[in-house]
Order: structure tokens, then sequence, then C-alpha cells
């Protein structure tokens, strides 16, 4: 084949029904996707920080060969030092996410370290009724926008404290640094902002971001906001029996809130 | 408002800043005009490729953050912006799909009919739409990831095998190659559907296969 073959919904010598298909395909679409709301969800994504995407484009086979021959080299020294092995996993997690990684298994927290800035963060809202499911196929070298992250290297020399304990309560119980905690506003009211916008285009999707939202930042500055949120989405949505105990409790819980009005009228009798 | 005892204070009018600065870094990117012209293209293709259609969003959300954290779309070389995104949106649906294995389960069954119909359609047409769009995904779906997605951005969405070639690296003989596969795979399942079901419509209209 030499030149541009002819397409087969074109070619006259193809089955007419072969030809009727393709051409029916052509011409429909399989799925109306909102473009208003997924460019929304876009902006808030990038705009978080939180974009880099789970996986990497550039040449994604060979970055992820790299990523699980580094992954495998953690492995290896996990599996030769032994028992050993735990005590590197929990030393090579990141101090800066120490606090975050506490209520996880030691095997987890090491799994972290090579994976984007958590994967629950970095896609944002995307995966996180699939956070479970883990993106072990990032890797730190596909991030587009690293955080400073100490090299596993240094970080194994400081497996062991000179005094012989492992460094594990006094990284847990470091404060996160002013950093850290300005990113998390920063994505927490870009994700907040998406599902504001989304409300009255498409309660489903608000309360399935708002969620979301609380799953990430479940003791984040904006709760009273989502909570009021999800209680009009709900009634958005017909759910007025949850919506209403919701805003109920709301407006017991925050009885001065400047959301209140709204929520009063949801739960008006 | 005080976050986390970490000094950041945040009134209304600084929260509104914030936002705003946020959205002009996100414009300054130039991605909001990949994304208008191609979001459609993307979600359209990644359904082809089998995504199921609850995750389309997450999917096209990950085509274009990787659009957007990769230098400017550089046409030069022969591919196309949308060629450039199919090949981003191949990598994002193969990845989607080893996540979907490893926790195992689909959210929409494959014979779920995937096309929007027109309101104003006659019933009946709508229904012989919806198989004819149902045999030919269930004969995409038995292709091999990269035959799947040169067939589908050459034959359904006009793309040339030059501009895929570029945006896939391959070469243009691998191009022809698989596509030639594919169809000939394509050819023998719809051939099959329609031997077994004698698509009735086909029929009634007295188009043979």
């Amino acid at each position: 084949m030499t030149g541009e073959p002819i397409r087969l919904a074109d070619d006259v010598a193809e089955s007419k029904s072969l030809r009727r298909i393709l051409d029916e395909a052509r011409n429909s679409s399989p799925l109306h996707y909102d473009i208003e709301a997924g460019l929304g969800r876009h902006k808030a994504l990038v705009a978080s920080k939180a974009g880099s995407p789970s996986w990497s484009s550039e040449p994604a086979r060979i970055t992820r060969d790299a990523t699980f021959g580094k992954l495998g080299k953690l492995v290896a020294v996990g599996v030769a030092v032994g028992a050993g092995g735990v005590v590197v996993a929990l030393t090579l997690v990141d101090p800066r996410s120490a606090p975050d990684q506490d209520a996880l298994p030691a095997s987890r927290s090491a799994v972290t370290d090579v994976e984007p800035p958590t994967p629950a963060q970095a896609r944002g809202s995307i995966a996180s009724d699939r956070s479970d499911s883990g993106d072990a196929d990032a890797s730190p070298a596909e991030r587009s926008d690293p955080v400073p992250v100490t090299p596993p290297i240094q970080r194994e020399h400081r497996r062991v404290s000179p005094d012989g304990k492992t460094p594990r309560k006094a990284t847990a119980n470091q404060p996160k640094p002013p950093l850290a905690a300005d990113d998390a506003v920063k994505r927490e009211i870009a994700q907040m902002a998406l599902a504001r916008a989304l409300l009255s285009q498409s309660p489903a999707r608000a309360l399935s971001q708002l969620r979301a939202t609380s799953r990430e930042f479940p003791r984040g500055f904006l709760t009273e906001e989502r909570e009021a949120l999800v209680a009009l989405a709900l009634w958005e949505l017909g759910r007025t029996n949850e919506a209403i105990e919701l805003g109920r409790a709301f407006l017991a819980k925050y009885p001065g809130s400047s959301f209140a009005r709204r929520v009063r009228e949801i739960t008006k009798p | 408002m005080e976050a986390w005892g970490s000094g950041l204070c945040l009134n209304c009018d600084e929260l509104l800043l914030v936002s705003k600065r946020l959205d002009d870094r996100y414009i300054e990117s130039g991605t909001e005009a990949l994304f208008r012209a191609h979001a459609d293209f993307v979600a359209r293709f990644v359904v082809r490729l089998g995504v199921a259609a609850n995750d389309v969003d997450d999917v096209v959300q990950e085509v274009f953050l990787v659009a957007h954290h990769q230098p400017p779309f550089d046409s030069r070389r022969g591919a196309r912006s949308t060629t450039y995104l199919g090949a981003i949106a191949m990598r994002a649906a193969s990845s989607y799909r080893r996540r979907q294995s490893r926790i195992a389960r689909r959210e929409t069954p494959l014979d779920e009919p995937r096309c929007v119909a027109d309101p104003s359609m006659d019933p009946a047409r709508a229904v012989e739409l919806s198989d004819n769009l149902r045999a030919l995904q269930s004969a995409l779906d038995r292709l091999d990831e990269e035959s799947r997605g040169i067939f589908i951005l050459f034959e359904l969405e006009g793309e040339s095998c030059r501009a895929i070639a570029e945006a896939f690296q391959l070469p243009i003989g691998t191009v022809y190659s698989r596509l030639h596969t594919a169809r000939a795979r394509i050819r023998k399942h719809l051939r099959g559907v329609s031997k077994r079901s004698g698509i009735a419509a086909l029929a009634r209209a007295g188009i043979t296969a």
C-alpha cells in the first residue's frame, strides 16, 4: 500500500451494509459531552496544581518501564533487608506527607512515595470514587510540576536515627509546612468553585464533586459551605427528604451561617 | 479565617483574588481553545475505545491535563491536533482499562446502545441505527488497542494515515498494516453478525451484506 487508502464508507467495492454502518457511525455521536462543564472542571484541576495526570505521555512505555525499574529496586531492597524492609518503607515516606500517611499501612506508604503527589490530589475529583484502585503506573519522573522531594537514596541513609530508633514518630508529629497547606487551600477553593458552578447546571455532578472534596478535605476550611451546597444539590435533584434532613442539621450546626438563608428556604414546610 | 494553623488567613476578597489568579494562570496556558475545539472529539474517541460512559469525563480530563503539561502542540511534523490528542487518549484509555481490570468492574455493559438518538428520528430507524452501532462497537471491542485506535481515527474520524503515523510515532507502513488487519477483522465480524441476526432492518430495506 503506497498511497492513502480509500475509506471503507466511501469505497463502492465494499458491501452496502458495511458502508452504511460506517457512515452512520461517522455521522452520529456515541454520547453528548458537556464541553462547558468539562472545561470548568479542567480549569479547576489545572488551577489546583493537582493537575499532574496519573500517567505521563512522553513516551509512555519507556517512562512506565523506568517506573517499574525504580519500584523493582525498592522492592528488591526491601526483600534483601528482610524485616528491616518495613523500616525502609516507613522512612521512605516524605516527612512532609507523613501526617497524612499515618493511617495507611507501611507498605502503602512506600508505594505512595513512587506515585505522583497522591493520586487523589493529582487527579482532583477525577478518581475520587476509585481512589482505592491505586495508580501505581505513575512515577515522580512523570510529574511535570514536581514538588521538592528528598531523593530516595538520601532518605535511605536516614533509615535509622543516631540513637538507633526509627524516626517514625518524629516525622509523624511534624506540622504541615505552610506551602503544603497553601496548596491544599487553593485546591479546595478550586474544587468548591467548580461545585458552585455545577450546582445550577448539573446538581448530580455538583454533588459528586462535593463528595469528592469532602473525602479529600474532611476538615477543610470550606466545610460549612460544602455542607450547605450538598443540601442544596440534593434539593435540586429532587431528593427532598435527604435535603431537608441535611438542611436542618446544617442550621443546627451553623445557625449564623451566611448560607443559612438559602438552606432555610429548602427546609420550610 | 485561618487554615490549619499555617498562618494563612483569607477573607472573601482574598479568596476571590486567589481564584482570579488561578484562572489567569490557566488562561495563560492556552489549553482552553484546545479543550473547546476537541473535547467532543476526545470524548467520542474514548467511548469507542471502550471507556464506560460514566468514566468518559474522567478520561477526557486526563487527556487534557497531559496536553496541558506538555510543550505546545507542534503541527510542523505532520500530526494534527486531533491525532495528537488521539494518541494521548489512547494511552489514557489504556490506563483506564488497566485500572478497571484491577477493580474488576465495568459500569457500562458492552451491549448498551451507544448512540445519542435524535428525538425526531423515527423509532424504528432509531432502533436500527442503535443495532448497527452496537454491532460496530462490538467489532471494535474485539480489536487490539492500537488497531482499534487507528481504525477509529481513519475510518470514523477522517484522519489521514500520515497524521496518525506522526502522532503515534509509528512508521506509515505500520499504520497501513494495522489498518488493513483491523478492516479485515471488522468485515469478518460484521458479516458474522449480519448472518446470525439477519439485520432485519437492512433486509427490509433490500440491502444485502
